[in-house]
């Protein structure tokens, strides 16, 4: 429970200690700023919009599939805790769920949705 | 209380120590480079060019700066605060292992943290105004989701065969058990650390600058510093997963890093991706199972 403490603490730490280097920059501020050093890195034109960028299909496929395993994963972190306790009725269940996670994965795998194309 | 204060002055101990190897490693790796390359790196500054970090470092805090968010919105700050934090963070969990602190699921709070940095790259290159950060920062936190599963069966194989997430000092034949995964785990930690064969945050100058080409002085030190802080504590991390010894293996890891990017041509974005889940995926949870039904 200390350690948990110690990462919010430091956590905060590491907020506070940005914040401090921003008011510091700021404040030394006043440095003249030319016209081109106040747009966007691009040449021959002042964008004053913010950059569009079409959606993507592949992207989002491949981090739903990421999304999916993530999540039968995190029932499967549970694992260690229970193993070595003998755990004799749910032994059966996990085997049956990490065997539908990797028949998933080898669906996925066999109708060619992994890869990028 | 006491405990509290001793965690923050050994945390800030460590933190100043390894910014300090990450000022030198910075100089050593441009030299490694420009010696691979045939010519000589930094070596006007310091003694052989071993002062360079600071130099940089105090030239960019000089450099002019822009108050306003013209080019950048408001919202980036916040990215770069969960970058400061989420490092500042893994520092502490590395001192406090190495302390022997370590509670039921400490590689449990790497997997957490490892994840929320993903979080920090997308905002960073997301609220620039630049069609580069903002197409590096897409391929960037997509890389990062997937050293992130390929970490989360790492973080299950250790549990399996250890008892728990808990002191990953006692793990010391993880590599003999599993050594293909240790092999893919080498090349998602280049994915996740931005770094050649798989530097698709700035492609070696093909998007100008990746995420950071709008960010100036200050915050610019902010990410290149928290970049090579992160690549420290996770190269520690790994071997420390697969085997249990850690100096001399890190400096080996962090060369290892520096050669990999001068000798290999970056993997074309969909060859890369294409490795990880046709390739390295099926691997992993090939030997999931296989571990599962051996215990």
């Amino acid at each position: 429970l200390g350690f948990c403490f110690l990462g919010l603490l430091f956590f905060s730490l590491g907020l506070f200690l940005l914040f401090t280097l921003w008011l510091v920059w700021l404040d030394l501020l006043g440095y003249n700023s030319f016209r081109e050093s106040q747009s966007v890195y691009e040449c021959g034109f002042d964008s004053k919009d913010v950059s569009r960028f079409p959606f993507s299909f592949r992207f989002f496929l491949i981090v739903i599939l990421f999304v999916i395993l993530d999540v039968e994963l995190c029932f499967v972190l549970q694992m260690p805790f229970e193993l070595f306790y003998f755990m004799y009725g749910n032994r059966l269940y996990y085997l049956y769920f990490i065997v539908l996670l990797v028949f998933g994965v080898w669906l996925e795998y066999f109708n060619g949705l992994l890869v990028w194309k | 209380m006491l405990v509290f204060i001793w965690g923050l002055v050994v945390s800030v101990e460590s933190l100043i120590l390894i910014l300090l190897l990450v000022a030198f490693y910075i100089v050593g790796e441009r030299k490694i480079l420009s010696y691979i390359q045939l010519r000589k790196g930094p070596n006007k500054v310091g003694v052989i060019g071993l002062l360079q970090s600071f130099a940089d470092f105090v030239k960019l805090l000089s450099k002019c700066k822009f108050g306003e968010f013209s080019f950048r919105s408001w919202f980036s700050l916040i990215g770069c605060m969960i970058l400061v934090s989420c490092s500042v963070s893994l520092v502490v969990i590395y001192t406090l292992i190495n302390s022997n602190v370590w509670g039921n699921w400490t590689l449990l709070y790497f997997l957490v943290l490892s994840s929320l940095l993903g979080y920090s790259t997308l905002l960073i290159g997301w609220c620039s105004w630049s069609k580069y950060s903002l197409i590096s920062s897409i391929r960037v936190s997509f890389s990062s989701v997937m050293f992130e599963m390929v970490f989360m069966c790492v973080v299950i194989l250790f549990g399996l065969s250890y008892n728990g997430y808990g002191n990953p000092y006692i793990s010391s034949i993880l590599m003999f058990i599993a050594p293909l995964v240790f092999i893919i785990w080498l090349l998602v930690l280049l994915s996740e650390n931005n770094r050649t064969p798989c530097d698709y945050v700035e492609s070696e100058s093909e998007l100008v600058s990746g995420i950071s080409v709008e960010y100036s002085s200050v915050l610019f030190l902010v990410i290149f510093a928290c970049e090579y802080l992160i690549m420290f504590i996770f190269s520690w991390i790994s071997f420390i997963i697969f085997l249990s010894i850690n100096e001399i293996l890190i400096v080996m890891c962090l060369v290892l890093f520096v050669m990999m990017r001068g000798s290999f041509p970056r993997l074309r974005f969909d060859i890369f991706v294409s490795l990880i889940w046709e390739y390295c995926i099926v691997i992993i949870l090939v030997y999931l199972m296989c571990l599962f039904s051996l215990l």
